[in-house]
């Protein structure tokens, strides 16, 4: 009966209950779609490093590995048909990819920089990174063509290089002899990645045979594994650990194999503090919704004192008298739950499969430059992500939160004096 | 004596900030079971607190309320709670009928908040008092579907479907016209005469001042009289 009472009350002011449940529902759909938008710019950012930095995984020789920050040339991968042939056949792996890094000093007119260059096959590379795409000016690599560069944009606009230029590289070779070649700049990168924007040139593995002496030295492989659309970030992280285990089983000690995970740990701890700020915000939204509840159940009390009084003359204890207000709480609570995931559903039906464009949202200047062009850091669609457990955190967070919210209001009615309340005009 | 209800020296003083009211001054009463009074008296004589301690809805300053032997001033709210459920009914002027609940649901509450009647016991009991006030087929109507007299009638099948050893009615009366009010009286009358109920009730009415076998009349929280009618 007296949950019969309960759920009655909260329809006897259909207004007011409405724009409790709304608050609340409003609070809870914002609370599932920050959760995946903020979901969504953590595996958007993942992505760009995995589609420009290292891939999904990265194998090394054990021996380069220890000096890598020195990007040495005689301690190459030394079985890359082997491995090659192995991680084909691992399931879920989308691309591989040989890559060889080296340091050199770049000369254009009287002016240098030492950067670091990377040298890709451009047939496989397009199927593992997304350089390709990101050629601002110019064009990508041409197979009939050789001696071409590609180079940063930061790079480009501070030596002056643009597009047909020829610049000069100085490096030392496989065997340590230092040698210079002339390359024609076929393009201008520009990447999500300051580093390579900054500091980088990419050359194929056949224009960097005559300056670095290469006979087809690889000191690293890539692997791209598949990362479909609506697979959370923790799965792909489980995937991509199982083919490192498989990997590492398959090739032995001799190898260092890392998955995006440990490359890019320090990004992943600065992503989770991000997220204790995103959910500062998500609890003030929720601390709203709870004045809703809180302002509805003590209006309910103040409005039912002397109803309050009778249910007691007739032996109702004070803590049934709070549960009264408590079950009140909680069936508004359940109600807003369930709107709340259905317009949360909805938010994030369109942020999964549609996205949000920011370049769109930011719009394009008089002139029709887009934010990017102007060198704003306002790039690509933010895309969401299905988390199921936000849903049940956020259906079982309002309930509880409504009962919370309910308990001081059901507390000072359960401390009234009867009397008082029968008087209660 | 069973069912006999003994108020001695009983005192209630409200305080609001530093003014003191003296609502009942040295109250002693004996009710026996089965009684029917009427406590009578001008406004602010303490009628209403006067039933309201010996429903046990507010404490007494001072004195004692001994019911079946058993001392009731010193009891825990949630003890209280249970007594008033066990052995009180209430009526009150402004009947305080639960909207949202329909008159059936109203009759029925203190039985559900009892929890010991079973469901078919519950509907027996519900269905007879209602057919004895008077509002057969009117079970499913709310409250605001009702008139003033229907609402009262639907507050006394209220106050006695448990049964109590007690019922206390403040101005039951007050707010009806004449012939409801009447009506009313007679329903309590001929309660306490098949069920052996005790009647308490406040009124101001002289027409149903001549039901009552007994009236007390208080002036300035006093009794200034009891008489014991002899019908």
């Amino acid at each position: 009966m007296l949950l019969k009472i309960a759920i009655r009350n909260v329809f006897r002011h259909k207004r007011r209950t409405f724009f409790t449940v709304f608050t609340m529902a409003v609070g809870l759909m914002f609370f599932i779609f920050f959760d995946s938008m903020f979901v969504g710019i953590d595996r958007m950012l993942i992505e760009e490093l995995i589609k420009f930095q290292d891939s999904s995984i990265v194998i090394y020789s054990k021996e380069y590995d220890e000096n890598k920050k020195a990007y040495p040339l005689n301690k190459p991968i030394k079985d890359v048909d082997t491995i090659l042939k192995v991680a084909s056949s691992i399931k879920n792996v989308e691309g591989i990819t040989p890559r060889t890094q080296f340091l050199a000093e770049l000369i254009y007119l009287g002016k240098s920089q030492y950067i670091i260059g990377t040298i890709v096959n451009p047939q496989t590379d397009t199927k593992v990174f997304d350089f390709h795409n990101s050629v601002k000016e110019g064009r990508f690599f041409d197979n009939n063509k050789e001696n071409e560069i590609l180079i940063g944009s930061v790079l480009a606009k501070k030596l002056g290089v643009t597009v047909g230029d020829t610049i000069t590289l100085s490096a030392q070779t496989k065997y340590e002899t230092y040698n210079a070649v002339d390359f024609v700049v076929c393009g201008i990168l520009e990447t999500v990645v300051p580093t390579i924007n900054e500091s980088t040139v990419v050359l194929t593995f056949n224009s960097a045979e005559e300056l670095l002496d290469l006979e087809c030295t690889v000191t690293s492989l890539h692997i791209k594994i598949s990362w479909p659309k609506g697979e959370s970030i923790p799965s792909y992280t489980r995937k991509v650990t199982e083919v490192v285990k498989e990997l590492q089983k398959k090739l032995g000690e001799e190898y260092k194999i890392y998955s995006f995970k440990e490359l890019y740990n320090e990004f992943i701890i600065l992503m989770k503090q991000k997220r204790i700020s995103s959910s500062i915000i998500i609890f003030f939204i929720l601390l709203i919704s709870a004045v809703g509840i809180v302002n509805t159940i003590l209006m309910a009390v103040y409005e039912r004192i002397k109803e309050i009084g009778v249910l007691m003359a007739m032996g109702l204890k004070p803590k049934e008298i709070r549960r009264l207000f408590l079950f009140e709480g909680g069936f508004i609570g359940v109600i807003g739950g369930l709107f709340g995931i259905l317009l949360g559903f909805l938010v994030n039906l369109w942020l999964v499969y549609l996205g949000w464009n920011l370049e769109k949202m930011y719009g394009e200047t008089a002139t029709g430059l887009k934010p990017s062009q102007l060198g704003m850091p306002v790039w690509g669609t933010i895309y969401g992500e299905w988390n199921i457990y936000a849903f049940i955190f956020c259906f079982c967070f309002g309930i509880l939160i409504a009962i919370f919210s309910s308990y001081f209001p059901a507390r000072y009615a359960s401390k009234l004096q009867i009397t008082n309340c029968l008087r209660h005009v | 004596m069973e069912g006999q209800l003994v108020l001695k020296g009983v005192r209630k003083v409200y305080t609001k900030g530093n003014i003191f009211i003296e609502a009942l001054r040295n109250i002693n009463l004996e009710i026996a079971k089965g009684e029917f009074i009427a406590i009578m008296g001008p406004s602010g004589s303490g009628k209403t607190t006067l039933l309201n301690i010996i429903g046990c809805l507010d404490i007494p300053t001072e004195g004692e309320i001994v019911y079946n032997g058993e001392q009731l001033t010193n009891l825990k709210e949630d003890t209280l709670a249970e007594y008033r459920k066990n052995n009180i009914g209430f009526i009150f002027q402004s009947y305080n009928l639960l909207p949202v609940l329909t008159v059936k649901e109203n009759i029925e509450l203190p039985l559900v908040i009892d929890k010991t009647i079973s469901k078919r016991e519950r509907e027996t009991r519900v269905m007879e008092l209602i057919e004895k006030v008077g509002l057969k087929g009117m079970e499913n109507r709310y409250p605001n579907e009702l008139s003033s007299g229907q609402e009262q009638r639907v507050a006394v099948a209220r106050a006695l479907v448990k049964k109590p050893l007690l019922v206390l009615a403040d101005e039951p009366t007050a707010n009806l016209d004449s012939q409801t009010a009447l009506e009313i009286i007679q329903i309590m009358k001929q309660m306490n005469e098949i069920e052996n109920t005790t009647f308490i009730f406040s009124t101001h009415d002289p027409q149903i001042e001549k039901f009552a076998k007994r009236i007390i009349i208080l002036k300035d929280g006093m009794i200034n009289s009891d008489t014991k009618i002899s019908q």
